[in-house]
């Protein structure tokens, strides 16, 4: 389990992105963490992985990341999107089974059967040093070894940037098939994997939980299930009552009150802007723990 | 955990070659030729023959402690390191993994700069063939190892231990608590002293001035301990430090 | 798999397996495919194809053999064929009707090209 309380991180003095941030994320769910863009899904993922110090409690298995204990990095694999600095990216001049013989000595579990189908199943040219793939070649290839390193916690920062569109299909398989995968013999532990992103269309159907981050700290972290629940989504009736509405291409299209009991569908971009545009509509329906 | 796995340091040593080979390439590269430059201008008044020794003596230092701190400083660069950091490993397994480079890369300077030396030399003092050179080679590195060791070692000692644990304290302890433009100010100004700390001539210059000089040989164990047990605390500096 | 916006996913696997039991891809008293198998052809979570897989045994149109895995039950095909002629009466028919309303189509109309489109 992810637990995080207080958090509290800036890159200087005056910028917080962070403030009294409480999230708690228990094991056994793939949650797709969504927000505008700078609000700090990167900047989360990082803190959790151990790259970055941040104030507050936080831990995961009861382990302070900023401790960086061998056996808790053994556990975590953080796959970052490194566009966001061009230059320093991926320099390596490798090609991608030589990084993986270096990963499979770090990371105990690593599974290089499934690292084969990932490497095939993506079209990850083998034969190419790192740095000489274009981006969209070089974030799959990160990818297959990320999720190769078949660890207890996966963190991915926009996994699918740059993705071509078949390898988005390929790619939400690899990721639902991994997480099914224990990591050991022994695992009694459930995995858990949270996947940043903005195009939460790929990855419908893979996330069963989300976290909306707001402006320094959490808005709403709920299963699908609960909020299918809770909420509908879609074109209005009028006996509905309707909480957001935006118009879209069919019509307007609207968050409504599920009060029939049954679990509706859950519209997750519609969602996301329901929860960042009418947060005090939205939120109060939520307690916030799954 | 705290053992020392060598299967998880070798791993951590190849990680860190291949995810800036290049960069370390040009960085050798580049000081390779700029110290060759450096030494034909100042020394070249000895004659060109005397040149590629003299360049070559130091840019073994020169060299060496260049990429120690580029390979240091790699760690207060951005997000390429980010991932670096949160790889398995003890902090310890870490420093070893990043010294081992570190002196294999110096070995190799090393080797090098024999051959660089007796080609040089064989080249200006005798006519051989090509068949005899390989020969003369091989018998002349023996011959000149412990000449060339002891020199080498007394090299070692002065100008790189004297000024090195100054700067690697400052870039270990200070510079890692500073943030943004001035972390890059004091970094640079802790390079350019290493640069001049550590190029030869005009080190021993300054030495000379300072009034130290070979009083400073039977301090030579003292400096290899001090300059290692700087090198750990930047070590555990690297370790926590924060990717950018 | 396209996911429309009528069902939760859990329901659409459900559904998704139950076409393969209709079309006979799962034979009878066969095995159904594992949970991990469905997620990796179908890029589901595994939590949610869980949750399908239990529905179906809720349905009583799978059963749990220990160890071994999830089996069709004898009656598998037949139930799934009631529940979907339920859905049929419950949900599409009373459209049609509507719809029949609206346009004035006659009982007589609708027979005759019902009848042309069964041959």
């Amino acid at each position: 389990m992810i637990s995080i309380k207080n958090l509290e991180y800036g890159y200087s003095s005056s910028k917080h992105v962070f403030d009294n941030l409480n999230l708690e994320l228990p094991d056994g769910h793939i949650y797709g963490l969504l927000g505008k863009n700078g609000i700090g899904k990167t900047t989360l993922l990082s803190i959790l992985a151990g790259a970055l110090f941040a104030k507050g409690e936080y831990d995961i298995d009861g382990i302070d990341p900023r401790k960086r204990n061998n056996d808790l990095m053994e556990q975590v694999r953080l796959d970052v999107d490194l566009d966001i600095n061009p230059t320093m990216g991926i320099n390596f001049a490798t090609k991608p089974q030589t990084l993986a013989n270096i990963l499979a000595d770090l990371y105990p579990n690593f599974d290089k059967a499934f690292l084969q189908k990932a490497i095939e199943r993506l079209e990850v040219p083998t034969g190419k040093r790192l740095y000489k793939m274009s981006m969209g070649e070089q974030r799959k290839a990160l990818a297959a070894l990320s999720l190769a390193c078949n660890t207890r916690y996966l963190f991915m920062d926009e996994p699918t940037n740059g993705m071509d569109i078949t390898s988005r299909t390929e790619f939400k398989k690899l990721v639902a098939e991994q997480y099914a995968m224990p990591c050991d013999e022994q695992a009694t532990v459930d995995k858990t994997i949270v996947i940043s992103t903005h195009q939460v269309d790929d990855l419908e159907g893979l996330i069963d939980a989300v976290i909306i981050l707001g402006k320094e700290n959490v808005l709403l972290c709920a299963t699908l299930e609960e909020i299918g629940k809770k909420l509908k989504f879609g074109f209005a009736t009028p006996e509905d009552t309707v909480l957001y509405s935006e118009s879209g291409a069919n019509g307007e299209e609207c968050v409504m009150r599920n009060d029939s009991g049954m679990e509706m569908p859950v519209n997750t971009r519609l969602l996301f802007s329901a929860v960042t545009r009418k947060p005090k509509v939205i939120l109060p329906l939520f307690n916030n723990k799954i | 955990m705290n053992k020392l796995s060598f299967r998880r340091i070798k791993a951590l040593m190849k990680y860190e070659i291949t995810s800036d080979a290049r960069s370390l390439l040009y960085i050798l590269g580049s000081l390779f030729v700029f110290e060759i430059i450096i030494s034909a201008v100042f020394d070249g008044l000895h004659g060109p023959d005397n040149w590629i020794v003299e360049g070559s003596d130091n840019w073994i230092m020169f060299g060496s402690f260049m990429l120690t701190t580029s390979l240091t400083a790699r760690y207060l660069r951005p997000t390429q390191t980010r991932v670096y950091l949160t790889l398995p490993g003890s902090p310890l397994e870490k420093f070893v993994a990043h010294i081992s480079i570190y002196f294999l890369v110096t070995a190799a300077i090393v080797l090098v700069r024999f051959g660089l030396v007796e080609l040089s030399t064989l080249f200006y003092e005798t006519e051989i063939s090509a068949k005899d050179l390989l020969l003369g080679v091989s018998l002349k590195v023996f011959d000149r190892f412990e000449d060339v060791w002891v020199d080498h070692a007394k090299t070692f000692s002065y100008y790189t231990h004297a000024f090195n644990f100054m700067i690697f304290a400052i870039m270990g302890i200070v510079v890692r608590r500073l943030r943004g433009p001035l972390q890059k100010v004091v970094y640079y100004f802790c390079m350019f002293f290493l640069f001049f700390g550590i190029v030869g001539s005009e080190t021993a210059g300054l030495l000379d001035v300072l009034n130290l000089g070979k009083e400073f040989v039977p301090f030579m164990p003292l400096f290899i301990v001090l300059d290692i047990f700087l090198g750990w605390l930047l070590y555990r500096s690297i370790c926590k430090v924060q990717a950018k | 798999m396209d996911f429309q916006q009528s069902q939760p996913i859990f329901l659409q696997i459900a559904d998704w397996l139950s076409d393969k039991v209709i079309s006979g891809e799962i034979p009878p008293g066969g095995q159904m495919p594992s949970v991990r198998e469905i997620a990796s052809e179908t890029g589901v979570n595994p939590n949610t194809v869980q949750r399908a897989v239990e529905r179906l045994l809720l349905n009583g149109i799978i059963q749990s053999q220990r160890g071994k895995g999830n089996f069709l039950t004898t009656d598998a095909r037949e139930r799934i064929i009631n529940e979907r002629k339920q859905r049929f009466f419950e949900q599409q028919l009373p459209r049609l009707a509507a719809e029949m309303k609206v346009l004035d189509l006659t009982l007589e109309e609708i027979n005759n090209e019902l009848s042309r489109l069964l041959r």
